[in-house]
């Protein structure tokens, strides 16, 4: 087997996990600032600036003429003049339909007009042309990506994503289209809150003799509130209980404040400039009164007069204090379904922008009744979390940490009277897979309408609709007779796929579907096309690339299988699989993508027996000496 | 339970199969999910007990519909629900009242968990009534449910 062993770049060690280093990095992708981050050298990960030395990148898009885009700082100073071109807070929109924001009490109106996009999605009109929030977050993914490959000497091999604990299913699938359209190979979505943990390194404050911890994460960003209660124990970060609010965040402080502002002016309708000016007011302020106690308000008029007020914090404790208290709830509500008291917690981290707000912190330390650690930045420490995780999935060390997150959301059918039928509970951890029996109601039904909702609450109207799609081609039988299997299955990156097929008649029939909202690996596709149109060929090289990475990452995974059960396979069967991998190396010496990716998935076919078992191996291994009365 | 739970994922986990092979990142999806309903399983009390019956292969004979109709388990259920719809959010002794509620509601999961407790650990199991403290036990979580969001009402109510 020496030929697949050439495979490791030269100087690399040959243990059986050690491969070169991967290129991969964490991204906070925030609501209000975007962050990159990457192990440094020295093992810890670190956030990467930009030129000027910022790491924190507005989450700001600017459309300019001729299809020119501008992100960041820029485009932050854009929208003064040209409010109307240029989006912010597009982490709000993120996977949401059109109806559902209108219907929202708390969405506040954006400066520009929304539409009904493909899919069901929003789209926003955006000068000349119509963008989804999904095309907007790409441009800030591919910004930090761009940095990052510059950081770093070279082309990206994984990123992992943070999303809010709390996103729901089409949250979570726009962001990682997001992801892919920016050009990032996903290797995981992982939750803010579980990302914080593990760049707080709460391993470090396992304390007594069962070296185990109860933690509370209270993150507050920009848009969105996030809860969990993990408990850890011997590296592993298992999260028991999560919550949150999809909609709250440091931009409803800011437009507390903005709307006292237009108050105190007495003006109304103000345009878009104006108001833009007055947003930008209220965020200076809110700022400012994290240390002052009172801060000075001063604001331009058009006929070169300057107004000015002043605003006090407390008024400003008054303005937000049932954003604040509402907190509370949610947080009660994660200690409950953890089972824990809050005296039980070893401590309370505080993460996101919003908690530097004085009166957060109050709150926090009255309702868990201790003081929050915050020793980190909290506007950091979710991309490097994010990089710690993106590290370890790329096997670049050996570890023994390991993040185990559960489902925000209950996820469920409409059955009978509107009424949702829950198939998996909230906070179950992921991945899971639960299937439900159903049957029809009427002589000769042929077709089943199957309805997919998320939430908590009894009536589909107050869940969130995820999918709908009708198994046909039921044959006839009497009422009750079919049976109808739906199985609910949740990735490791928490989405959902759904199937049904009808058992009885050995016919099966099965379709599965992914939400209604979010694109489709053929768009997608499509988008990745048309933004390449001005070089194919990079289309050409960039194919090329993945698949050599691919390859080369399947034939380490199989030497390193040989090294460690080789002795799994009889003389033949190894030859066969040798063989096999030799056909892949032959591939990888002529640059066509596809015949490469041809020769990954028959080598892949080819080894399935031995996969399978290495994994019935390590089962056994794991259950030496146990027995199922063990666990009873 | 904790301990070879953990051992599991650490071998099985998804996150440790990134840079594998599509199969086995697949194996390791099938087991992890796996691996996570039998923890949930054994680890409630209620998923354990119907899962045994299942197991037993003497789920089929209960009819689910006769445990409904029972008087004892309707009468029950009656009372609760009244009690529950009595509390008045507006009321300030409406915590106490839900509370006491809460109180009765664990009592009597206690009894039936351990009634399940005895029911399993006979020599022969009387998987009738089995089925029958499941289906009250269920019915007890369901109540609990409905409690949890009269009680989120009230913290809503005072912030």
């Amino acid at each position: 087997m020496d030929f697949l062993l050439d495979i490791a770049e030269p100087g690399q060690s040959a243990a059986p996990h050690a491969g070169p280093v991967k290129r991969v990095v964490g991204i906070d992708l925030g609501t209000t600032y975007s962050l990159v981050a990457a192990m440094s050298t020295d093992g810890g990960p670190l956030c990467i600036p930009d030129a000027e030395g910022q790491c924190a990148l507005p989450s700001v898009v600017h459309y300019a003429g001729q299809r020119q885009i501008v992100v960041g700082r820029a485009a932050q100073q854009l929208a003064l003049s040209h409010p109307e071109r240029t989006i912010s807070s597009v982490k709000r929109l993120m996977g949401r339909g059109l109806q559902e924001l209108q219907k929202d009490p708390t969405h506040a109106t954006p400066p520009w007009p929304l539409q009904d996009g493909e899919g069901g999605m929003v789209c926003i009109d955006v000068a000349d042309r119509l963008v989804s929030p999904v095309e907007v977050s790409a441009e800030i993914l591919k910004v930090l990506k761009l940095r990052a490959e510059e950081a770093l000497g070279g082309p990206l091999q994984g990123a992992v994503v943070t999303v809010p604990a709390y996103f729901d299913d089409a949250q979570r699938q726009a962001t990682k289209d997001a992801a892919r359209l920016a050009g990032l190979e996903v290797l995981r979505l992982v939750n803010e809150p579980t990302a914080a943990a593990l760049a707080y390194g709460l391993d470090r404050f396992e304390g007594g003799a069962d070296r185990q911890g109860l933690f509370a994460i209270y993150d507050l960003g920009g848009g969105t509130f996030d809860v969990s209660i993990l408990r850890l124990e011997q590296g592993v970060f298992q999260v028991l209980a999560t919550g949150g609010n999809s909609r709250l965040g440091g931009d409803d402080f800011d437009q507390r404040v903005l709307t006292e502002i237009v108050t105190l002016l007495g003006e109304e309708g103000l345009d878009g400039q104006r108001l833009q000016a007055c947003r930008q007011l209220a965020r200076n302020t809110k700022e400012a009164l994290t240390t002052a106690e009172q801060v000075n308000m001063p604001l331009p008029l058009p006929d070169g007069t300057v107004w000015q007020q002043a605003m006090t914090r407390s008024r400003f404790e008054t303005l937000i204090e049932d954003l604040v208290r509402s907190t509370g709830l949610v947080c009660r509500r994660a200690l409950k379904d953890a089972g824990i008291r809050p005296e039980q917690l070893q401590g309370v981290v505080l993460v996101g922008g919003s908690t530097r707000v004085p009166a957060v912190r109050r709150y926090v330390a009255e309702l868990f009744g201790r003081e929050p650690l915050s020793d980190l930045d909290p506007d950091q420490v979710v991309a490097l979390g994010a990089a710690h995780q993106a590290d370890l999935l790329a096997g670049n060390k050996e570890s023994e940490l390991l993040l185990l997150d559960v489902t925000p959301l209950s996820l469920g059918l409409e059955t009978m009277g509107e009424l949702v039928e829950k198939v998996i509970p909230r906070n179950t951890p992921i991945p899971a897979a639960r299937a439900q029996a159903f049957t029809t109601f009427k002589d000769g039904q042929s077709a089943m309408a199957i309805h997919v909702v998320q939430g908590e609450r009894e009536l589909v109207s107050q869940c969130r609709s995820l999918a709908r799609f009708e198994l046909r081609g039921i044959p006839p039988m009497v009422a009750g007779a079919a049976r109808i299997r739906v199985t609910f299955r949740v990735d490791a990156d928490g989405l959902l796929t759904v199937a049904a097929q009808e058992e009885t008649t050995g016919v099966e029939q099965s379709v599965v579907v992914k939400p209604s909202y979010g694109l489709s690996d053929g768009q997608i596709e499509q988008m990745l096309r048309e933004a390449l149109t001005h070089g194919a060929d990079d289309m050409r090289l960039r194919l090329l690339h993945e698949a050599k990475v691919e390859a080369e990452r399947v034939l380490h995974a199989l030497r390193a299988a040989l090294q460690q059960d080789g002795d799994l396979l009889s003389t033949a069967e190894r030859e066969l699989v040798e063989a096999s991998a030799g056909r892949l190396l032959e591939s990888l010496l002529v640059e066509d993508h596809e015949r490469i990716n041809q020769q990954v998935s028959r080598l892949d076919k080819e080894t399935t027996f031995f996969a399978q078992r290495r994994m019935d191996r390590g089962i056994k291994a794991a259950m030496q000496g146990r027995h199922v009365g063990d666990f009873a | 339970m904790q301990q070879p739970y953990q051992d599991l994922q650490r071998a099985f986990h998804p996150d440790r199969f990134v840079q594998r092979s599509a199969t086995e990142r697949r194996l390791s999806l099938e087991q992890v999910t796996h691996l996570n309903r039998a923890y949930q399983t054994v680890k409630d009390p209620l998923l354990r007990s119907e899962y045994l019956l299942e197991r037993s292969g003497q789920g089929g004979a209960i009819d689910e519909k006769a445990l409904n109709r029972e008087p004892a388990f309707l009468m029950e259920v009656m009372e609760q629900r009244e009690a529950l719809e009595e509390v008045e959010i507006t009321d300030p002794q409406a915590m106490q009242r839900l509370q006491s509620l809460r109180r009765e509601a664990d009592q009597r999961i206690a009894q039936e968990l351990a009634a399940l407790r005895a029911l399993h650990g006979a020599t022969a199991v009387d998987w009738q009534a089995v089925a029958r403290c499941n289906h009250r036990l269920r019915y007890q979580r369901r109540f609990l449910e409905a409690m949890d969001q009269v009680e989120e009402q009230l913290w809503q109510q005072d912030g």
